[in-house]
């Protein structure tokens, strides 16, 4: 589970990019973080995994607080960042052992989900390669990889789908979905309104820092009272600036 | 290659069988090898021929830098020496290594501390892993360690050498070295100190490009300090080099000075006790510099427990206070009016590029740009030191002034200023080599962006030339005017020697324009990679003195032939010789915008 509590962050001590955000992803959910370029995305889920220190407010994994138990609180998720240009000068292979021995996964499980992994993205054959030879949606792969290598109870995906081949990119859908079902919890941000119509729980609409709404895709058209596309309401949504003054937070604790 | 299931698990076997420790060092193996296309190597591709080639590359780079290592441990073995052989006592000589040593670090230290502690690009990706704060902290150190006591172990030579000179008993080898790497450790590690509390406690720094630029000024300015303080300590008192590391060494400095470097450097606190002639004197020292590290160590960790992670996360937030400023549409048109041609719009581009990018900065625009200034400074030093005193400056003015206004064409001393003026030209213009040969380079993946405009590759070229050479030329072309007119030299002869230095110069650029045209490296992942990972760089730039002897050696060797035999008026032989130069810069610039930028048109991405 993940328990987003007041948490605000500047980074100019001026224009706040996150505003008293308050958001809970709950076990055996998938919550889609949308929102439009420059929104607060990414600045959200850094804090979540600890690269940014919020201002205010706190941030738990499964209980554990990012800022004052952060070596815990890593141990719960893995993280797959909007960027997988990272150790290029390593190989595939030595990524994932440097993963296995961050996260202490057992040999015998590293190796049997780097099988796994490996056919699942099509990456048998690049194992012993350096990743700067890879293209950028292998890199992708890679990291993913590596985020999953320990078998983490939450996954923090920051547009995890983003050069990934259509197949790739089925099976990772097919691998959130089998994860949330076992109770597990999933937070993905993603731009293909498409996909997360097609597979999240929830959604979360973030603009200029705040939460706009929070629901399920059928709260969304209860509340418009209309039977539009995601899409459609999602644009009504951030460029009609009037709903942030009536934000759609239907669980009370969310905003 | 495809891998069997017991391969693959054999592959995740590890010797360390503490998941802790086992953690920790994969973090240390990471970092070592992970991060090396930070510094070096950083040309992607791995085709099999890149693959040999990067390999032949990194073998001579070893080589070259063992080279040079070797060299520099020499001269300090051979100053060591020399400061023994002039009865220099031992400690004074241990006091002089350990105070290059906190000088280097000084001047190096705290850029390469914060560079290696703050700002690798993977830092956000280690801050997502379950790492405690001092695992990260003690991994970054030791890489950063590593290196900085190989530096620092190149100075270790000279206090052998005096050991040896001076017959030194075996158990003051034994303080003396443990003592010189408790010193460089200490210093090392006072300056990560510094460099948490810097990044913790002063946000301005945060800003990797920023504090990069201000570091390299500082590091410059610190540099022609110290290098024209023992110029004119050398010069002002007489004797050489070794005599002048004696007397600073024994320097009586202020206290609060002293007191601070030997606190950087803590076995600096003990200096005589290193070569006592009592033994217990020498076993309490030795408990001391031991004692004495394990505090500071501590002491490290501590800080770097309550302020090393706030300040790289502080770090990944620091982005400055962006702009949000709104164009009206009239605003609008008129910014984006072109005020120049294509060649214009080039130009600025790469002026941008070169101003903002801070190891292009660094290496590409200052450095050159201090050559000069450097010589400038060394050469009034000695002027000012070495003249004697019955003969004034304002009395050696005068006499050039008086021999500037006498002077003509046919008067042999033309010739000696020509002569002079070439040398001079030639020895700023050495430091362009790389800047000119990487000039290309600087744009790496964005030139086929730049193919993709519909624009000619002559206005491309016609741009990055003129920004390179606009920034290369012009500091020595400058102080060459101030030198003419403070020695009156009259405007026809200051002119004619301006275009002549105007057109060797231009030719030496043109050259390694055409080199940067036909073999460019475009294929690079950073600019650090770029700028010092190719071992060839430092091959091109040895070559410019070979270069410099090819374009200007024939106008210097037809002229000295006619200052000998007379064979034609010197005036004449000087038109002339300019009229050979002309010509060659015109072809030189022939083949640039034809031959070679034909090549570089051909060449195709990921080639």
């Amino acid at each position: 589970m993940i328990e987003i509590r007041e948490v605000t962050k500047s980074y100019d001590g001026v224009k706040k990019a996150v505003d008293g955000v308050s958001l809970t992803v709950k076990d055996g959910e998938i919550l889609g973080l949308l929102g439009p370029n420059g929104a607060g995305k990414s600045t959200l889920l850094k804090m979540l995994v600890g690269i940014l220190a919020p201002d205010s407010g706190d941030l738990l994994l499964n209980h554990y607080s990012i800022r004052s138990k952060p070596q815990e609180a890593k141990r719960q998720f893995g993280y797959v960042s909007d960027s997988p240009d990272h150790l290029l000068r390593l190989t595939g292979m030595e990524y994932l052992r440097f993963m296995t021995a961050a996260y202490e996964t057992s040999p015998e499980e590293a190796a049997c989900r780097t099988a796994e992994l490996a056919e699942l993205f099509g990456l048998q054959h690049d194992l012993d390669n350096r990743l700067q030879s890879y293209s950028h949606g292998m890199r992708q792969k890679m990291m993913i990889m590596g985020a999953l290598i320990s078998d983490p109870p939450v996954w923090i995906l920051d547009e995890p789908l983003t050069g990934l081949d259509p197949k790739a990119s089925y099976n990772l859908k097919k691998r959130m979905r089998q994860h949330a079902d076992q109770g597990k919890t999933v937070l993905f941000s993603t731009h293909v309104l498409e996909v997360a119509e097609r597979l999240v729980d929830r959604i979360a609409v973030i603009d200029e820092g705040r939460l706009l709404f929070v629901g399920s895709i059928a709260e969304m058209k209860g509340y418009f009272r209309s039977n539009a596309s995601l899409e459609d309401m999602f644009m009504e949504l951030t460029e009609h600036k009037h709903f942030a003054e009536n934000t759609y937070l239907p669980q009370g604790d969310e905003r | 290659m495809q891998r069997p299931a017991s391969e693959l698990s054999e592959a995740f076997r590890f010797r360390i069988k503490d998941p802790e420790k086992r953690a920790f060092w994969a973090l240390v193996k990471v970092m070592f090898k992970g991060e090396k296309h930070e510094s070096a190597g950083g040309f992607s591709g791995t085709s099999p021929k890149k693959k040999s080639r990067g390999r032949a590359g990194r073998i001579i780079r070893y080589i070259l830098l063992t080279l040079l290592y070797l060299m520099m441990a020499g001269i300090f073995a051979s100053l060591g020496g020399a400061m023994a052989y002039t009865g220099r006592p031992l400690a004074e000589i241990f006091r002089a290594s350990l105070l290059i040593n906190v000088i280097f670090n000084l001047l190096f230290g705290i850029f390469s501390a914060v560079n290696y502690l703050y700002f690798p690009k993977d830092m956000p990706f280690y801050l997502s892993l379950p790492y405690a704060a001092k695992d990260v902290i003690r991994a970054r150190f030791l890489h950063y360690f590593s290196l900085s006591l190989l530096s620092s172990l190149m100075l270790l030579p000279m206090l052998l050498a005096a050991l040896i000179v001076c017959r030194a008993p075996a158990l003051h080898y034994l303080t003396g070295i443990t003592a010189f790497l408790a010193g460089a450790a200490s210093a090392d590690i006072v300056l990560v100190i510094l460099s948490i509390l810097l990044m913790r406690f002063l946000p301005p720094v945060r800003n990797k490009e920023r504090f990069m630029t201000i570091m390299s000024i500082l590091m410059m300015l610190f540099g022609i300090a110290i290098g024209a303080g023992l110029q004119f300590l050398t010069n002002h008192e007489g004797g050489g080099v070794s005599q002048s590391m004696g007397r600073m060494a024994a320097f009586d400095l202020p206290f609060i000075v002293d007191f601070l470097i030997s606190l950087v450097s803590f076995p600096l606190f003990f200096t005589a006790w290193h070569f006592s002639e009592m033994l217990p004197k020498l076993l309490l020292v030795l408990l001391l510099n031991g004692a004495g590290l394990f505090l500071y160590f501590r002491l490290m960790l501590f800080t770097a427990d309550k302020f090393y992670l706030p300040g790289v996360t502080a770090l990944q937030a620091s982005g400055g206070r962006k702009s949000a400023a709104t164009y009206s549409e009239k605003e609008l048109a008129r910014l984006l009016r072109p005020k120049t041609s294509a060649a214009g719009a080039f130009r600025r581009y790469q002026r941008k590029k070169l101003f903002r990018v801070p190891v292009f900065f660094n290496q590409l625009v200052l450095s050159p740009l201090i050559m000069p200034l450097i010589m400038l400074i060394f050469a009034a030093i000695g002027l000012f030191t070495q003249a004697p005193d019955e003969l004034p400056l304002s009395f050696l003015l005068s006499e050039v002034r008086t021999i500037t206004a006498a002077l003509t064409l046919e008067d042999p001393v033309f010739s000696f200023l020509l002569f002079g003026l070439t040398a001079w030209i030639a020895f700023a213009s050495l430091g362009s080599a790389i800047p000119y040969r990487l000039s290309i380079s600087t744009d790496g993946r964005d030139f086929f962006l730049f193919k993709t405009l519909p624009v000619s590759l002559r206005s491309y070229l016609k741009g990055l030339q003129q920004c390179f050479l606009s920034l290369n030329m012009l500091p020595a072309l400058l102080l060459f005017l101030l030198m003419a007119a403070v020695s009156g030299l009259k405007l026809f002869h200051t002119a004619l020697l301006l275009l002549n230095s105007l057109i060797l110069a231009y030719s030496f650029a043109a050259v390694y324009f055409i080199i940067a045209a036909a073999r460019p490296v475009l294929d690079w992942e950073n600019e650090t990679a770029l700028v010092k990972g190719d071992p060839k760089l430092a091959l091109w730039a040895y070559s410019g003195f070979f270069i410099l002897l090819l374009i200007a050696g024939p106008q210097l060797l037809f002229l000295g032939l006619n200052l000998h035999f007379l064979f034609m008026p010197q005036a004449f032989a000087i038109l002339l010789s300019l009229l050979f130069n002309l010509l060659l810069a015109a072809l030189l610039t022939y083949l640039f915008y034809g031959p070679a930028a034909k090549k570089l048109s051909r060449i195709e991405k990921g080639a």
